[in-house]
């Protein structure tokens, strides 16, 4: 019986999140004009940044051990998790604020659905996947493209890069996400969640080994911004082979959606609800 | 008959801030307790249509959202469907709707049946008896050819209908509705209440509404609920609370000529007046000598007898405490 009930509540997740992201596509592509000039902006974006890359290795050889072809490749992780972070916990988080703010929350509460799965995967914008994401990371993937064997990578340091990756952005998602529930006892949330966001960011500026002693160990630890690209980057590279952190961030993981879960059920219990 | 809302000694209590000086309201916050709904008891059986009646800030829609499960109970049990609505369990959600007013559970950039496609599945509803439910309801409604207009393009009124078509979409046991005639247009008023009264009549199903409306509580439900400062004033079938004023009639008197307001205040209080027209309060067992008295001395054209008006009655209790 429990595991039918398992079973149905997994296929209920499923049908949630399949739902919600061709609902949230049909909803992006619902202004067109909007999408290509999101296009436009992250085009000219990467542009400027790898121009930028250009001059600063024009003048120095290696940034915390990192020679160029490898900043290219931790850029290109920065995008796909920056991208990743946007698609589906920002726009997310956004909307629950706003739903908080509005009332509209309450509508979504009474609906038979689980209701902290639902509110965090409402809206999986894959139109910024198809207007933002892609076209932005081109210009990148064309100048690495003849550079690949100059990077060190092995097949177990990929695999663990990849798991890293998924794994820091659920830990991620889990922080921003308990930042932005602030929002049930003050009402409204936006700068919390930037402060959630920026955070979530910190660790996209230098690789792992750029950092002081101190931050990486917060970085890893208590405000994890180093998990999902420093992290994975230095094992993408064979910088790092210490597999002892794979059951760690795992741990990690499995620790910031308990926190999560417990921190909803909190916000839930004093959810005072906008008045009609 | 089966009671499917059991209401025990409930209170809801919420905490807000005491203004200060800025300084103050940062390092020494002060709060102060309301009493939003203070130790109230009813309950609710299957089918029966029931309103909350009640001022701003009475309590009506914080005792519906305690129904709902959106809020704890600081006090008090509440039992839904045999469940305690704040546990959420999904086979309680999946029985009872919302419907506000003032909030939109659709997407404001797509249209209505959009949204729907998304409550399907999250209701897991058949596609093919989804659609027919949405055609049905639409073309009772009278909004079948708006099903394709983003929701941003449509009139109050129409969201409003789409909003509940999309409420009642998965045939729940239990439709809880606040004010949802809020700023409609007499008509659309008026399809939204046959609505509600047929979805009662011919479906069973239990309807709990707030409203201000008057006509919202006198044409869609059979049984009130005042509330007024948390606690419940009345209980009971509409037709005993407007028994308790019976005593009472309004008789709304038409001239031929205009005639003084000292001539008319003779007969009985004065409480409307018009060109040509008042209408005045008078004791029920007078009411046939004061018809006389003014048919043989006054220039009538004609005379209307109505009982108090559900307003007025309400404007008498909320006077009270």
């Amino acid at each position: 019986m429990k595991r039918l009930e398992f079973k149905k509540s997994i296929k209920l997740r499923w049908k949630i999140i399949s739902s919600c992201t061709m609902f949230g596509f049909k909803e992006s592509m619902a202004y067109s004009l909007n999408n290509w000039g999101n296009l436009l902006s992250m085009i000219v974006y990467m542009i400027t940044y790898l121009i930028f890359l250009d001059v600063l290795f024009g003048r120095v050889k290696m940034i915390a051990g990192y020679g160029y072809t490898e900043m290219l490749f931790f850029t290109l992780i920065v995008q796909i998790n920056y991208y990743l972070l946007f698609i589906i916990t920002q726009v997310n988080t956004e909307r629950l604020d706003t739903s908080i703010n509005t009332g509209e929350l309450d509508l979504w509460l009474v609906k038979p659905v689980p209701a902290l799965w639902f509110v965090s995967f409402r809206k999986i914008n894959l139109g910024e996947l198809l207007f933002g994401a892609f076209p932005a990371t081109i210009p990148l993937l064309v100048i690495l493209s003849g550079k690949w064997s100059v990077l060190n990578m092995s097949f177990g340091g990929v695999m663990a890069g990849i798991i890293f990756i998924i794994l820091g952005q659920i830990i991620i998602h889990c922080f921003v996400f308990m930042i932005a529930m602030t929002a049930f006892f003050t009402g409204e949330g936006k700068h919390a969640r930037n402060v959630g966001v920026e955070l979530s960011i910190f660790g996209d500026s230098i690789p792992l080994e750029g950092y002081p002693k101190f931050l990486k160990y917060i970085g890893l630890t208590i405000v994890p911004f180093l998990v999902h690209t420093a992290l994975a980057v230095s094992f993408f590279l064979g910088k790092n082979t210490n597999y002892y952190y794979l059951v760690y961030v795992f741990g990690l993981a499995v620790f910031f959606l308990w926190l999560k879960t417990v921190a909803w059920k909190f916000s839930l219990k004093h959810y005072s609800s906008a008045s009609s | 008959m089966e009671k499917i809302i059991e209401v025990k000694n409930l209170s809801k209590k919420f905490k807000v801030p005491v203004k200060q000086g800025f300084v103050r309201s940062i390092f020494i916050p002060k709060n102060k307790e309301i009493v939003a709904v203070d130790n109230i008891s009813f309950t609710v059986e299957r089918g029966e249509a029931v309103a909350f009646l009640g001022p701003n800030g009475a309590g009506k829609t914080t005792t519906l959202k305690m129904l709902t499960g959106l809020l704890y109970p600081t006090s008090g049990s509440v039992k839904v469907l045999e469940t305690i609505p704040v546990e959420r369990k999904y086979t309680f959600l999946r029985k009872i709707a919302l419907v506000m007013g003032n909030k939109s559970g659709l997407s404001w950039d797509l249209s209505a049946r959009q949204s729907f496609d998304l409550f399907e599945s999250i209701y897991d509803l058949d596609h093919q008896e989804a659609m027919k439910t949405v055609g049905y309801l639409a073309e009772i409604l009278e909004v079948s050819k708006s099903l394709d207009l983003p929701i941003r393009k449509l009139s109050l009124g129409q969201r409003l209908k789409m909003e509940l078509i999309g409420a009642i979409l998965h045939s729940p046991e239990i439709v809880f509705l606040d004010e949802p005639t809020l700023g409609l247009d007499v008509v659309a008023k008026r399809n939204i209440r046959e609505f509600l009264r047929k979805t009662n009549k011919e479906k069973g199903t239990t309807i709990i509404l707030t409203s201000h409306d008057m006509a919202d509580i006198e044409k869609v439900c059979n049984r009130v609920i005042v509330i007024n400062h948390g606690k419940i004033m009345f209980d009971d079938a509409i037709g005993k609370l407007t028994g308790r004023y019976r005593g009472r009639k309004y008789l709304t008197l038409i001239f031929t000529e205009e005639v003084a307001q000292e001539e008319v205040e003779k007969y009985g209080k004065v409480i409307d007046k018009k060109p040509l027209t008042y209408t005045i309060e008078v004791a029920g067992d007078e009411q046939a000598k004061v018809i006389a008295a003014v048919s043989e001395n006054l220039p009538i054209d004609d005379i209307d007898i109505t009982h108090v008006p559900l307003d007025e009655i309400m404007a008498d209790m909320f006077g009270k405490r």
